[in-house]
């Protein structure tokens, strides 16, 4: 499933219906869920888009299921649906982090509105995940002596420094330096610093 | 929020009086910020400040002065009218109504106006025993009765004595201040006599006992009705009410005087007892104040009969016939009194109690109702939304389509919103709370549930918390809760034929206050487990399975909580938390 989804979980079969319908009208993509062990159950981590969950539920409750979902690591964005009065459960919800909620019956107008904020959310969260994997895997494919050199380099250090502290001779450093930066597709030091930052690797 | 501290006294500016010389304080001025309603009370002697109001002394004013010289007018004219078979030329009769003025007075006012009893007494002394009392004792004699009157009163003010008397424990109070009251003046008076001329020493004796019978008779019955008197309103329109049973008493008791004075058989009063029939009659039917008429009546009765003459009879023999009957009547008067404001109480709460459940009742159902509707409402509209987009490449064929639809939608909202706001009002009406002690509360609930308990020998114990913080909340909702669970308690022990124990805990620290109540009944059954506090669940076949949901539900809506817990009785145990200091709003 390559497209942003909503997963719409209520153990309602025709509020789950008929939100199911209005979504696949206003142009997005919904699977339905009757419950919140079903979702887990069916949960692949390719998927992303937001959670669309109900809050009294049997079974596992919506803020049971929320839970959950940041126990097992599953950061998809959650909108919680509540009914009128709700308060405490709602603030709960909140707090554990919830994107937004939305009181039923729903405004259809609100309810896009919501859902599309939060899948957008989601796709800058993915996309910066996956930059941040591809540079890292680019990292991973130094030698450790590349490694120690990216590092210091990353500090800032110049090449007779990090040759003193490598107990290597500054021309070494420099080879290092340029087969690293080949690896890691960098033009400069400064982007050799950007990419450290990046991935969060020092 | 105000907070005050628990009634501590305020001690205002007290300044003497223009009129009286001692003791009229002038009202103080409460503490400036804290703005609480002042009060006026005749009843204290000085200032108090408590959590609602401030208290201050009605200054004396005219009113005291007119009652002041009425007293006094009163005084020496009852003295003269009783004096009725005086005792050796003294001021000794069977019965002394202005003892009984005097005391009324001296409780009403206080014994500031002491002065007043000394001046009447001396008063009587010269006017009615003109030249009998050597005129320089007179003062002396005066100021005795003075005296005693005051420390009697002392004694009875401020344990509700002006307010009314309804308990037997006030009865048998007043009747022991005024015995010794009495007493004390009689032995002063009697004993100044007998040092003037002396005589036998049984003689003395007897007088003082004769002085203080005359005096507590009077009091017995005089001083209950003039403490009664601002009521005379409420006791018009009772008897105008009950007007034929007032007539069949009023019969009843001439019947009977008439039966004691007029038939004569008896030449002495040996026949006087059926005078207790219509006495304890109207002490059952009317309380105190009723009886302390019909008291008054029957003791005129017996001192005009002996002024007349019509019957001949000891002096002491009327005064312990009359003393005997007062006291029995009173005693049982009180005791009605006291039964029927007790089950008054006790109906208010029932009433305020099923006027709270039902409340809590429909709030719940609508909280259901709502949340039930509401599911087929969100489907409802969110059809209609995407049947207005599925009409949108079709509207042009009839304008009329997509306004139908979205009338359709609107109307579906509108349903949700009543749902919403009857919801809201269930919710926000209910709740008015207070600070309460919850053993207070508990204890209340226990009382009622007493009779049911003895009757099936359920044991039950109590544990509480020396150092329980109060709590915020609506003390009928929780004695509802209260009652629900331990009502659930009960009807699982009937079911056992085992001991049957409860045991209530209550416990606390900063937060919260925690009452468990735990039975040694069957338990709670597995199959409804589950679903224990869900509303309309229920194992008994004469409840609607509402008790434990609500209880829930009102005590989570206030940051607490009900849940049920493993059992070390092996029945059932419920807890209940309550938020010590909850949010001002939700």
């Amino acid at each position: 499933m390559s497209e942003a989804t909503v997963f719409l979980v209520d153990d309602d079969s025709s509020v789950r219906d008929s939100l199911g319908l209005l979504l696949s009208l206003k142009g997005m993509r919904a699977r339905q869920f009757a419950s919140a062990e079903e979702f887990l159950n069916a949960y692949r981590p390719e998927w992303y888009g937001c959670v669309l969950t109900d809050l009294r539920m049997t079974g596992m409750n919506g803020l049971e299921f929320q839970a959950e979902l940041v126990t097992r690591n599953i950061n998809m964005p959650l909108v919680m649906l509540t009914a009128h009065g709700d308060v405490a459960a709602t603030r709960q919800a909140l707090k554990q982090g919830a994107f937004d909620f939305l009181e039923k019956p729903v405004d259809d107008a609100m309810l896009v509105d919501i859902l599309q904020n939060a899948i957008r959310v989601d796709r800058e969260r993915r996309s910066a995940n996956a930059t941040r994997t591809e540079l890292s895997q680019r990292a991973e494919r130094l030698t450790p002596r590349e490694r120690q050199v990216f590092q210091l380099l990353a500090k800032g250090l110049q090449n007779r420094d990090i040759g003193t502290q490598l107990a290597i001779s500054p021309r070494t450093v420099e080879v290092y330096k340029a087969r690293l930066m080949e690896k890691l597709q960098c033009r400069s030091v400064a982007d050799v610093v950007k990419l450290s930052l990046a991935i969060g690797d020092s | 929020m105000r907070q005050f501290g628990k009634s501590r006294n305020w001690a205002g500016p007290v300044r003497a009086s223009p009129i009286f010389g001692v003791s009229a304080q002038v009202i103080g001025r409460a503490p400036a910020d804290n703005g609480i309603p002042i009060v006026y009370s005749e009843s204290i002697d000085r200032p108090q400040c408590t959590d609602n109001y401030f208290i201050a002394v009605r200054p004396l004013n005219s009113e005291i002065v007119t009652r002041g010289l009425l007293y006094v007018v009163a005084y020496v004219l009852l003295d003269w009218m009783t004096y009725v078979q005086p005792v050796l030329s003294l001021g000794i009769t069977p019965w002394n109504p202005q003892a009984g003025i005097t005391l009324a007075l001296l409780i009403l006012y206080g014994p500031r106006l002491a002065w007043l009893t000394a001046v009447a007494a001396a008063g009587a002394e010269l006017l009615v025993r003109h030249g009998e009392t050597p005129l320089w004792a007179i003062p002396l004699l005066a100021s005795a009765i003075a005296v005693f009157y005051s420390l009697a009163a002392a004694l009875l003010r401020g344990r509700g004595f002006q307010d009314s008397i309804d308990s037997p424990g006030k009865v048998i109070r007043l009747l022991a201040t005024g015995a010794i009251a009495s007493l004390g003046i009689g032995t002063v008076y009697v004993g100044f006599f007998a040092a003037l001329q002396p005589a036998p020493h049984t003689d003395v004796l007897r007088n003082v006992a004769r002085y203080a019978m005359g005096d507590l008779n009077g009091i017995l019955t005089v001083t209950p009705l003039l403490l009664a008197l601002p009521k005379w309103r409420q006791g018009i329109s009772a008897v105008r009410e009950r007007a034929l049973e007032v007539i069949a008493q009023v019969g009843a008791m001439l019947v009977s005087l008439w039966a004691i004075f007029g038939l004569k058989i008896e030449s002495d009063l040996h026949f006087s007892y059926p005078v207790f029939i219509p006495a304890i009659w109207i002490a059952f039917r009317w309380g105190f104040t009723g009886t302390i008429l019909a008291l008054l009546a029957i003791h005129i009765a017996f001192i005009a009969a002996a002024a007349v003459g019509s019957v001949s009879f000891s002096f002491m023999d009327v005064q312990v016939r009359l003393l005997s009957l007062g006291a029995t009547v009173m005693l049982l008067a009180a005791a009605v009194t006291e039964r029927l404001a007790a089950e008054r109480q006790l109906r208010e709460r029932d009433r305020e109690l099923s006027r709270a459940t039902r409340f809590a009742v429909a709030g719940e159902l609508t909280s259901a109702l709502a949340h039930e509707l509401n599911q087929p409402i969100t489907a409802l509209v969110s059809y209609t939304r995407a049947a207005q987009i599925l009409a949108e490449p079709i509207a042009d064929k009839d304008a009329r389509l997509s306004g139908t639809l979205e009338k359709a939608a609107h109307q579906a909202i509108r349903a949700a919103d009543i749902m919403k706001k009857l919801r809201d009002f269930y919710r926000s009406g209910i709740s008015s709370r207070s600070l309460l002690d919850v053993r207070e509360v508990i204890d209340a609930v226990l009382k009622s549930h007493e009779e049911r308990l003895r009757q099936h020998a359920i044991r039950c114990t109590c544990q509480h918390d020396a150092a329980l913080s109060s709590v915020q909340f609506d003390a009928t909702q929780l004695e509802m809760i209260l009652h629900n669970v331990l009502n659930n308690a009960i009807e699982a022990l009937v079911s056992i034929d085992n001991e049957r124990n409860l045991l209530i805990i209550t416990r606390g620290d900063q937060q919260s206050v925690f009452i468990s109540i735990a039975d040694s009944g069957p338990g709670i059954a597995d199959e409804v487990r589950p679903e224990l506090f869900e509303p309309f669940v229920t194992t008994r076949t004469d409840g609607m399975g509402l008790g434990l949901a609500l209880g829930r539900s009102l005590l989570r809506s206030q940051g607490g909580d009900l849940w049920a817990e493993e059992c070390a009785l092996g029945g059932a145990c419920f807890v209940m938390r309550i938020d010590a200091n909850p949010a001002e709003t939700t």
